[in-house]
């Protein structure tokens, strides 16, 4: 439902998105069958195609052709497709999306090469793209992005690290992407450089706006909606925001402590989650969300007059107020 | 120049990479990142043979073994349980080295370089996946899925600055020492690898333990790398004996290994 509300607002790039869902079937074709089996199984898992989406919309400010633009936006979605997969390998998912993980139907192994076989066709189809500019700020995001994971797993189960830490963490590990997806579109397209500067900054406040969100709909939203139990990163021993805003409530923190000891029971699960959606910290938390948000929507009145703004704002404000 | 000072030219680029990829978590958590001697090795055959060797090439070299760094770290990853911190920072450090060779290249830039040795990785990944499907294969086919895994990458390498004429010894070469390594892992781990599973199912081993199978690969493989060295029109004298030299030293190996049996 949520991800057919999201496509209503891209209905006009349509078209276009059919065009890299063929591509990335292309793309992960396979001589090997566990390798096939593994991506198109990723490829019907779905996903809300945001990476693809921002490539496309930044491109369309500058010489956009569906068919040079696809070996950018085809690429960003298999980078963030590998990357899910090598997670599932460090959280030791069973379940993404509801459906099994790489991992849990083959084994690590299978995961890891699964992982690195996408993340090779990724940039195989990136260098299609001959503009050095764009090669150099792929692969720094990406290595970026790697450090953020790094970050992630130093600060695993660190209940004293400060809102600053987390900031720092979630920037590289989602809003980066979505930044270079946005950027890298206009680059590609060959838009002014400010346009690039500007939706590259748009990028990056929807991204720490969406993983904020994110981070909360882990506490709020369902088992069932989410696939996985309510609470899965604090179980994990990831600090998110609501929990660093609600770590001094003296009735919630015990339950931190808990969930970061391994001895949370399932009953105590539950009182816990019941806690913090009752607490400041979900309203704190969305309030930080929407400031983020806003900062996005700036960045798009600094862009000059095009259609494509609308739908700019528009998933934007889908992202941030999104319900799971 | 003799053999210390290929063996210090070894030394040096390994240092070099190991430097640039330099990272203090994974090093705390992870180590060293895995680069093999001999995969160095025959890597920089070209250069060690007096081959002109501009920056551009040793920017790509260091892009090559960061390749290789990623993959042999994702080896370490157990197949059922990689849960502790350790491993978790192992499957991020491939990804780190990846995306260092993505940058290293992107840098210089050489996006053709990017384009071989994305294709060569998709090719060694979609062979390593092979040695863990269900599927009956010959030894000749078994033999070229481990000469994919262990030297598409070079080769690609070596294509790319018309390099070709190392291709055949780098080949034989790297799959030697995969050989070696795996013996290795036998028998200091008692590990049986996907490789040595799918080995010992082969009708031509009936009868051979892992260790004796592994042995007759090698000492099969040995002997003809030391012909195609030992003929070879491009290598020279002093790099011919020092390449032999590593060579013999897996063969001796074997000797060893069967005085001891």
């Amino acid at each position: 439902m949520e991800k057919m509300k999201l496509k209503l607002l891209y209905a006009d790039l349509q078209s276009d998105i059919r065009v890299i869902e063929k591509e990335l079937e292309t793309a992960l074709d396979s001589s090997s069958h566990y390798l096939k089996d593994a991506s198109l199984h990723l490829l019907k898992a779905g996903g809300k195609r945001i990476r693809p989406v921002f490539v496309l919309l930044g491109a369309k400010f500058g010489q956009y052709n569906i068919d040079d633009m696809k070996n950018v936006a085809v690429p960003l979605e298999l980078i963030h497709m590998a990357s899910l997969v090598h997670d599932d390998v460090i959280d030791d998912a069973e379940l993404r999306r509801g459906r099994p993980t790489v991992k849990s139907q083959w084994n690590n192994r299978v995961a890891m090469y699964a992982g690195d076989f996408i993340f090779a066709r990724a940039l195989e189809y990136m260098t299609n793209i001959q503009n050095e500019k764009a090669h150099q700020i792929l692969s720094k995001t990406m290595v970026e992005i790697v450090q953020g994971e790094i970050i992630q797993i130093e600060d695993k189960m660190h209940l004293n690290q400060s809102i600053r830490d987390y900031f720092r963490r979630i920037k590289r590990k989602t809003a980066l992407l979505i930044s270079s997806s946005c950027q890298l579109g206009a680059v590609a397209a060959g838009a002014d450089d400010s346009v690039a500067h500007h939706l590259k900054k748009f990028g990056y406040y929807v991204g720490m706006s969406f993983q904020i969100i994110d981070d909360v709909l882990d506490l709020t939203a369902t088992d069932k909606q989410l696939g996985k139990p309510a609470g899965s990163d604090l179980l994990q021993g990831n600090i998110t925001l609501p929990v660093l805003l609600a770590k001094n409530d003296s009735a919630i923190r015990p339950y931190i402590e808990k969930a970061l000891n391994g001895d949370m029971k399932e009953d105590e699960r539950q009182v816990f989650l019941k806690k913090m959606r009752s607490s400041n910290a979900i309203n704190d938390a969305y309030h930080i969300s929407n400031l983020y948000l806003q900062k996005a929507l700036k960045e798009i009145e600094e862009l000059p007059a095009n259609s494509v703004k609308k739908s700019l704002k528009d998933i934007a404000l889908y992202m941030g107020k999104r319900k799971f | 120049m003799n053999a210390a000072i290929l063996e210090e030219h070894l030394l040096q680029s390994k240092n070099n990479i190991l430097t640039k990829l330099h990272h203090r978590t994974l090093l705390q958590y992870t180590g060293q990142p895995i680069i093999f001697d001999g995969q160095l090795r025959y890597i920089l055959l070209p250069k060690l043979n007096g081959e002109h060797w501009p920056k551009k090439i040793e920017q790509a070299v260091n892009a090559v073994a960061m390749v290789y760094a990623a993959l042999n770290g994702h080896e370490q990853i157990n197949e059922q349980d990689a849960a502790t911190k350790r491993q978790q920072l192992t499957v991020l450090a491939g990804d780190y080295y990846s995306g260092m060779y993505y940058a290293t290249l992107a840098k210089i830039p050489d996006i053709e370089l990017v384009r071989s040795l994305s294709e060569a990785v998709a090719k060694s990944s979609e062979s390593r996946t092979a040695l863990y499907e269900p599927m009956k294969r010959s030894m000749d086919e078994w033999y070229k899925i481990l000469e994919v895994i262990e030297s598409t990458i070079t080769c690609q390498f070596l294509k790319r600055f018309n390099l070709d004429s190392y291709i055949e010894i780098v080949k034989n070469g790297l799959v030697l020492e995969r050989l070696k390594r795996e013996l290795q892992s036998l028998q200091e781990k008692h590990m049986k690898t996907p490789f040595l599973k799918i080995l010992e199912q082969q009708q031509e081993y009936a009868g051979m333990n892992n260790e004796q199978i592994l042995r007759r690969l090698i000492s099969n493989l040995s002997s003809r790398l030391i012909r195609i060295i030992t003929a070879s029109p491009i290598l020279q004298d002093e790099v011919k004996t020092f390449m032999l030299q590593h060579v013999e030293v897996n063969v001796e190996a074997q000797i060893t290994m069967k005085g001891v049996e």
